[in-house]
């Protein structure tokens, strides 16, 4: 097994020059002043660096808030009373799907939301490249979803389970242990004949006898 | 090549589940106790290089080895790619327990992919011969995989933009980098052992260790 061994070695020491993965991305908020530090991390708590976040009211226009430094942290002031709904995206990942929900009425809310009033978004909509007849009948047709995703498992694992069984078949050919398996097998059935034939021969000298 | 809990539709996910069972049952009927340590054996080398991360960005990347995983286990393969997602899900904090289905999905494909290449390119001939075909299976585990895991992006919606091109062009060095570690790997193992590339998997049992416990 030094043989694995080694390869074990080489390929975590190759490992750490690999890229790339869809990581969890998370938020979490602590009152502050006025406002709120927002901190943004990965799946295994180190900061998010980068992102661009933005909040929004249930029935407003997202407004951005900013950019979180190298420890993942980014500062909001709650420009108007109510709940915010806080989006961190970025590098391909995003917490749209699990995004932070905070309150104002957590923080003192400055009566004058002049001077704390986070930069509005000029323009908020998101990159449509998906495909076109999911963008237009979300919602309305899902039936079409679900098509789409079960024909693309089904075929996924049908051509899966067909290359498994084309394997099987090629590369079943015996080995050097099954070999000597059936050697093994081969010499037992033999012993076990030749005890059958001394028993019956000392069976019959003792009938002789 | 995982994707995070969440983030794919309730159909792609519950539908990966049912095709994973399917894939995994399959396996199973392949198992002949002798193989277990070599599925170990593989899970834990898989394991040990998608743990170590090297941040790109606000994420951390790293290795596969799946490629490797198929073509020394064939059949076998999704039963150590399960047990490493789990755990990954479980101790890593990586991919999820919902998506384990979709991801195994992504992952068995592009190892028996490799097995495919690997066979059909002669790689048991000889040492050069695994090389070329080592490489070719090992990249192109990596790049169908991942076309896998960006379709399943594109159908879960227009968030997920950035995502499917991170995926796609950040998959290319790691397709290169992970097909010259499967062709060294493969033609160590046509050199030293060639016979571990052509295991026995009977689904009727007929191995070294069944035929000495049940017919001692």
């Amino acid at each position: 097994m030094s043989m694995f061994r080694v390869l074990l070695i080489a390929t975590a020491g190759l490992a750490a020059s690999g890229p790339a993965m869809a990581h969890r991305l998370d938020s979490e908020a602590l009152p502050e002043g006025n406002g709120f530090r927002i901190e943004f991390f990965t799946g295994d708590g180190s900061p998010a660096s980068g992102l661009v976040v933005t909040a929004r009211q249930a029935d407003g226009e997202p407004i951005e808030i900013g950019k979180t430094d190298a420890d993942g942290v980014v500062h909001f002031v709650p420009p108007a009373a109510g709940e915010w709904t806080i989006v961190g995206s970025g590098f391909g990942h995003s917490t749209t799907r699990n995004p932070l929900v905070i309150r104002s009425d957590e923080v003192k809310v400055p009566a004058d939301t002049g001077a704390a009033k986070p930069q509005a978004a000029t323009s908020a909509p998101a990159p449509a490249s998906s495909p076109a007849f999911l963008r237009s009948n979300r919602g309305r047709f899902p039936w079409l979803e679900v098509g789409v995703s079960l024909v693309f498992i089904a075929f996924l694992t049908l051509i899966t389970l067909a290359m498994m069984r084309r394997s099987a078949r090629v590369g079943g050919r015996p080995t050097e242990v099954d070999r000597l398996a059936h050697e093994v097998d081969h010499l037992r059935a033999t012993i076990h004949d030749l005890r059958q034939e001394i028993a019956e021969l000392k069976a019959d000298r003792e009938s002789r006898t | 090549m995982h994707i995070a809990d969440g983030i794919l539709p309730m159909t792609l996910t519950a539908g990966g589940l049912v095709g994973a069972a399917a894939v995994v049952g399959t396996s199973l009927r392949w198992l002949a106790p002798a193989n277990v340590p070599r599925v170990g054996l593989l899970t834990a080398a898989f394991l040990v290089a998608s743990s170590i991360h090297v941040p790109v960005g606000p994420v951390p990347v790293h290795l596969l080895l799946h490629g490797l995983v198929g073509i020394v286990l064939g059949p076998l393969s999704s039963i150590a790619i399960l047990v490493a997602l789990v755990l990954q899900a479980a101790i890593l904090v990586e991919g999820g327990i919902s998506v384990v289905g979709f991801n195994l999905l992504a992952m068995t494909f592009g190892a028996m992919l490799a097995r495919t290449v690997f066979d059909v390119l002669g790689g048991q001939a000889g040492p050069a011969r695994a090389a070329a075909a080592g490489f070719l299976g090992g990249a192109s585990a990596v790049c169908c995989s991942a076309l896998v895991v960006v379709f399943g992006l594109w159908l879960a919606g227009d968030e997920w933009t950035q995502l499917r091109y991170l995926v796609l062009f950040a998959h290319l060095p790691i397709a290169v980098i992970e097909g010259c570690v499967v062709a060294s790997a493969a033609v160590f193992i046509v050199r030293v052992k060639p016979d571990l590339l052509r295991s026995t998997w009977s689904r009727s049992g007929v191995c070294p260790l069944h035929s000495a416990v049940v017919h001692p």
